[in-house]
């Protein structure tokens, strides 16, 4: 198990390493000039000058590489030319909301639909396998910003009962800043008044990140449990007299919960990139609505800080989702 | 041998109707057929041209005048909803041709040559693969300018990695085979040898990708020009016009629902068609996630002998 871990993390940084090189590259070598990116279209050639100069940009590749490397090292991304402040100041701003909306949307999508894939699986050929292979049709090619809309438009604006954008109404109070997270944040400092406010205003965009997610989930728990079910070893416990409950809860669970686990992983790469669609439909201030505003402004630097940090933490999640999947399934280390 | 080879044929003929007369399917063939003629012939069928302005009419709900509404320049939504299917069709098009040849050439390669070869360029891949596709996408399409054609080439530079897995994966399990090794022996160079030896037989499970890839790509596509990457807003594609209706949402809902709607609708008859191509093409392909293959390639167990089944822990504790 240790050489194991050992072995994934040696491949994680060269994997950073990699993510590296690729945005250094976009940024560096596929633009004709570099320069005009962050300077603009309609700077004079003394400010390109300048900026080449100020950006290193008259260094040669592999210098430039290297200041780039060794930057990110010390925790510098460089300085947003539309915000006036480090990238790594901005990010640090906005990353909290996004990782809230994020783990609500997967924690949610995880309890409701692991059980329902269970149970259609228990319950193969009944209403809920029915609705629940329905849904995964449906949810599958469902583009996540008409969705987020279509809810805006039904809560927000005909059932007025759930705010259209943002993470808490301009009249509540802010709750102390403790992990950046609006609901767990309000909950531990008792601020129920707060804690209602922003569950409201999360509980749209997380139900549009979450439902993409569900549909599969629950496709591949409900396949999974009918693997399992059919193996020899549940038909054993039957027969020997196990009830229905105490075989599914203690013997099959365990065995058929690990593909939705390992799913997580590559599930999160979908939903790094459908949060980014979601902050902008409910401008919710988080770094998908950070560099979509970058891009507006034509903030290179941020754009790059950006699919940077978001490349590394998918990565590093990958890499623990891999260990949890290697601790749950011990067919894996008994090979390794 | 001839008639044997003629009935066997008829026979995937007939099962290959049979798959499509499903109603789900011809729903599917349906809905990709109007897809098509709407992309192509879309300029005559609409009632009104795509950018002719009715100001009297702006913000307009669907009326006998507009079908399906007016948006705040008095545009007949409809006709814009027609239009837009050709930028979706034609992008997603030229995105997947892309993803196919470098990520053919990539994969045939690495899998042919094998070694240095094969690390390197698979190295390369999964680089790729470590980045959310829509991040990656944003960060290259802004680089290379933001227009329709940026947008295009970067979803294309995000798609590639997996068919290049996927083609390596092919050629592997195809250049061990008999008629390789005689082909090589009678002479024929590599790259002959390669093409027409080794890939012409391996690119179904390839195919079949591309189906069902098909109905991602359009709404990715639609995702980057909703972020204003991607076709230019004003123009009548479906993302762009999702956007510029955002602000309506509330007054004049119909503006950007009645894309969005023609969006999902249209990804969602191309990913019942890439079923019904995957259903004919490859039966009884395994669509599970949590199976033995996909846990054996994570963990770099690709080279070992398929496992033999091991006795279930669970067993164990009786």
């Amino acid at each position: 198990m240790l050489r194991f871990v050992t072995r994934r993390l040696f491949l994680l940084v060269l994997t950073a390493i990699g993510i590296t090189l690729v945005t250094f590259v976009i940024s560096h070598v596929v633009p004709a000039d570099p320069a005009v990116l962050i300077a603009g279209h309609n700077a004079t050639e003394h400010t390109l000058e300048l900026v080449r100069h100020q950006y290193g940009l008259d260094k040669p590749l592999v210098t430039q590489y290297l200041d780039y490397l060794n930057g990110i090292l010390h925790g510098d991304l460089g300085m947003s030319t539309y915000s006036r402040r480090s990238v790594v100041t901005d990010l640090a701003a906005y990353l909290p909301a996004t990782v809230e909306l994020v783990l609500v949307a997967i924690v949610s999508a995880v309890t409701i639909g692991v059980p329902l894939g269970v149970v259609s699986a228990i319950r193969k050929g009944g209403v809920i396998d029915h609705f629940s292979r329905i849904f995964a049709i449906a949810g599958s090619s469902l583009p996540l910003f008409w969705l987020g809309l279509l809810l805006q438009l039904v809560f927000g604006g005909t059932l007025k009962i759930l705010p259209l954008t943002g993470r808490l109404s301009p009249s509540v109070a802010l709750p102390p800043k403790t992990t950046g997270m609006y609901t767990i944040d309000s909950l531990l400092a008792g601020q129920l008044g707060t804690f209602v406010n922003a569950l409201e205003h999360i509980v749209l965009p997380a139900a549009v990140l979450a439902f993409a997610s569900l549909s599969l989930i629950v496709r591949v728990t409900r396949s999974s449990m009918l693997e399992v079910l059919s193996q020899d070893y549940i038909r054993t416990a039957r027969t020997k007299g196990l009830s229905r409950r105490r075989v599914i809860v203690r013997h099959a669970l365990r065995n058929a919960l690990i593909a939705p686990v390992t799913l997580l992983g590559l599930q999160l790469g979908y939903l790094l990139s459908g949060v980014f669609l979601v902050e902008v439909v409910f401008s919710w201030p988080g770094i998908g609505f950070y560099s979509v505003h970058a891009v507006q402004g034509s903030d290179y630097v941020a754009i790059m800080g950006v699919t940077l940090v978001v490349a590394l933490i998918y990565s590093t999640i990958n890499l623990l989702t891999d260990i949890a999947y290697l601790a749950m399934d011990p067919r894996i280390s008994y090979e390794t | 041998m001839h008639l044997s080879a003629a009935r066997d044929f008829r026979a995937r003929h007939r099962r290959a109707l049979k798959l499509a007369s499903r109603p789900t399917s011809l729903v599917a063939i349906a809905g990709v057929v109007l897809l098509l003629v709407a992309a192509v012939f879309g300029t005559l069928i609409a009632p009104y041209g795509s950018s002719k302005l009715d100001l009297a009419h702006a913000l307009q709900g669907p009326s006998m005048r507009h079908f399906l509404g007016a948006d705040e320049l008095g545009r007949d939504v409809f006709s814009r909803l027609i239009a837009g299917a050709r930028y979706s069709v034609v992008s997603a098009a030229s995105v997947l041709t892309i993803a196919l040849v470098v990520g053919t050439l990539v994969g045939a390669l690495a899998g042919y040559f094998g070694h240095a070869v094969d690390e390197i360029l698979m190295r390369i891949t999964d680089v790729f693969l470590a980045f959310p596709s829509l991040v990656l996408a944003l960060a290259i399409s802004v680089t290379l300018g933001g227009g329709l054609q940026s947008a295009i080439l970067a979803i294309g530079a995000v798609w590639w990695p997996s068919y290049a897995r996927l083609v390596r994966g092919q050629v592997l399990g195809t250049k061990s085979n008999d008629y390789v090794e005689a082909a090589r022996a009678l002479g024929v160079r590599n790259t002959r040898l390669l093409v027409v030896h080794i890939l012409r037989n391996c690119m179904t499970p390839v195919l079949v990708q591309l189906t069902l890839d098909i109905g991602n790509v359009l709404v990715t596509f639609a995702g980057l020009s909703y972020l204003g990457l991607g076709a230019a807003p004003g123009s009548p594609e479906w993302g762009a016009t999702i956007s510029d209706g955002q602000i309506y949402i509330l007054t004049a809902w119909w503006i950007a629902l009645f894309p969005g709607l023609a969006l999902y609708l249209a990804a969602l008859v191309l990913n019942l068609a890439g079923e019904l191509v995957g259903d004919i093409l490859m039966p009884g392909r395994s669509t599970r996630l949590g199976s033995d293959a996909g846990r054996r390639r994570r963990f770099g167990l690709r080279r070992g002998a398929p496992a033999k089944p091991s006795p279930p822990r669970e067993a164990l504790d009786f």
